[in-house]
């Protein structure tokens, strides 16, 4: 298997979905986003530049793993170009292959990897009702996320002779050290 | 999916219905990640040998199950098979939730490999109960009050009551400065039984011949606890609406 190269790593990411507790901010407003990850070669670790999703404000994103991680090898192929109609066959493809395979390595395996802490917002009780008044404040809670890359992941198009793209997989499991009870992914494409 | 602190609330939970309310230990089933006493981040039986954090007694839960979706509906095979008109049936789902946000969940994330346990599933499983008095659901996961009305719904009980730790968009927490408890399951049962889980009496109902708690009470000292996560966001559901005043046992 080969192994990822930095530069594999260092390019814009155009973030195209994410669950409801990634959405705001790992999506600007809900519709997308770009992450664009530069070498830091002083702290060996990744870290965003120019408009940053607001998860990854002050993230520093540290290469982990040898094994490059590969569709083929949990039976899929590349993933349709995103679009809202194909969320539900990504939704799929997350529960059914994704998550369990990324899951079945958490505790010892070896893919490769970025990991890092992100911040996400929590608690939204609904508009007007008493806890919101109770809890008008925002709060914020770290995460830990991991990110993997699966080159030729996704259809550039969804002709059958087009090219494939390398599709970015975020996924935020829940944690032991986390105050907080959600699993959350969000998906992108390079 | 479970860590040590959703394992820390179903030996609560364990206790208060057995030693409390006088459940007996039979009619308990617990279904935690493989079937056995560990967390999911636990790789070997070593934490599962050490003590409950709440009085520092071993632990006195007997896992009967896998925390699946095949785990539970074995278990409620069982149930249903001597559930009557008269019971009182109560279910309490504590662990990791995850939502799409694509209108078909929340889910329950369940052994093995954080598979999902659709909401539709669950509730068509319930659905399938045979006719009885009483439901009462707890759900402490992420995202589990978008389960209260299907629940609701599906029950086939002529009374049911549901409170869930967080909105269907929101997630659920720990305990502030304490990763050993969820917060609002922990409150919840702690009010239900009378008693905290480091056996000291709950200020209004512990003690004997107190009058114990109705579900909407500790739902409403479950929201509003002195020691708890000021970031839930807790709902309850009830039909009919006289089914908060249902209590355990």
């Amino acid at each position: 298997m080969n192994q990822l190269a930095d530069n594999d790593w260092a390019r814009r990411w155009n973030l195209v979905r994410a669950d409801t507790n990634l959405r705001k901010d790992v999506l600007h407003k809900g519709a997308g986003s770009v992450l664009e990850l530069k070498f830091d070669a002083n702290i060996e670790s990744f870290v965003p530049v120019g408009d940053i999703p607001p998860a990854f404000l002050n993230a520093t994103l540290k290469p982990r793993g040898r094994v490059a991680p590969d569709l083929e090898s949990i039976g899929l192929h590349p993933l349709p170009t995103y679009s809202s109609e194909h969320e539900p066959h990504y939704v799929k493809v997350l529960d059914d292959f994704l998550i369990p395979y990324l899951q079945a390595d958490l505790l010892n395996g070896d893919l490769q990897r970025l990991e890092a802490v992100i911040r996400i917002q929590c608690g939204w009780p609904k508009a007007g009702s008493r806890l919101a008044q109770l809890n008008p404040d925002l709060h914020f809670v770290n995460v830990d996320a991991r990110i993997y890359q699966f080159k030729n992941g996704m259809r550039q198009s969804d002709s059958a002779t087009s090219g494939n793209s390398t599709l970015l997989v975020i996924w935020a499991p829940d944690a032991p050290r986390q105050p907080v009870n959600s699993d959350g992914s969000a998906m992108g494409v390079s | 999916m479970s860590f040590r602190r959703h394992i820390n609330g179903l030996e609560f939970c364990y206790r208060t219905l057995v030693e409390r309310l006088g459940f007996a230990t039979e009619d308990v089933h617990v279904l935690s990640y493989d079937g056995s006493l560990r967390s999911s981040r636990e790789p070997d039986e070593g934490a599962a040998s050490g003590r409950w954090p709440g009085d520092n007694t071993p632990y006195r839960l007997k896992i009967t199950g896998e925390g699946s979706r095949a785990g539970f509906r074995a278990a409620l095979a069982v149930i249903a098979r001597k559930l009557g008109p008269d019971d009182q049936l109560f279910i309490n789902t504590t662990g990791t939730g995850g939502n799409h946000g694509n209108g078909c969940g929340p889910d329950l994330i369940v052994y093995p490999h954080a598979r999902r346990y659709r909401r539709a599933e669950f509730c068509a499983d319930i659905a399938a109960l045979p006719a009885h008095r009483s439901l009462v659901v707890l759900m402490a996961q992420c995202f589990s009050g978008g389960f209260n009305q299907p629940v609701l719904t599906a029950s086939r009980a002529q009374s049911t009551f549901i409170a869930s730790a967080a909105a269907e968009t929101a997630p659920s927490f720990a305990l502030p400065d304490d990763l050993s408890w969820d917060s609002f399951q922990r409150n919840f049962i702690a009010a239900l039984g009378g008693y905290d889980v480091d056996g000291v009496a709950h200020s209004r109902t512990g003690g004997r011949g107190a009058r114990p708690f109705t579900v909407g009470e500790a739902f409403e000292y479950a929201m509003r606890a002195p020691v708890r996560s000021p970031y839930d966001s807790p709902e309850f559901a009830a039909r009919p609406a006289a089914a908060v005043n249902l209590t355990l046992g």
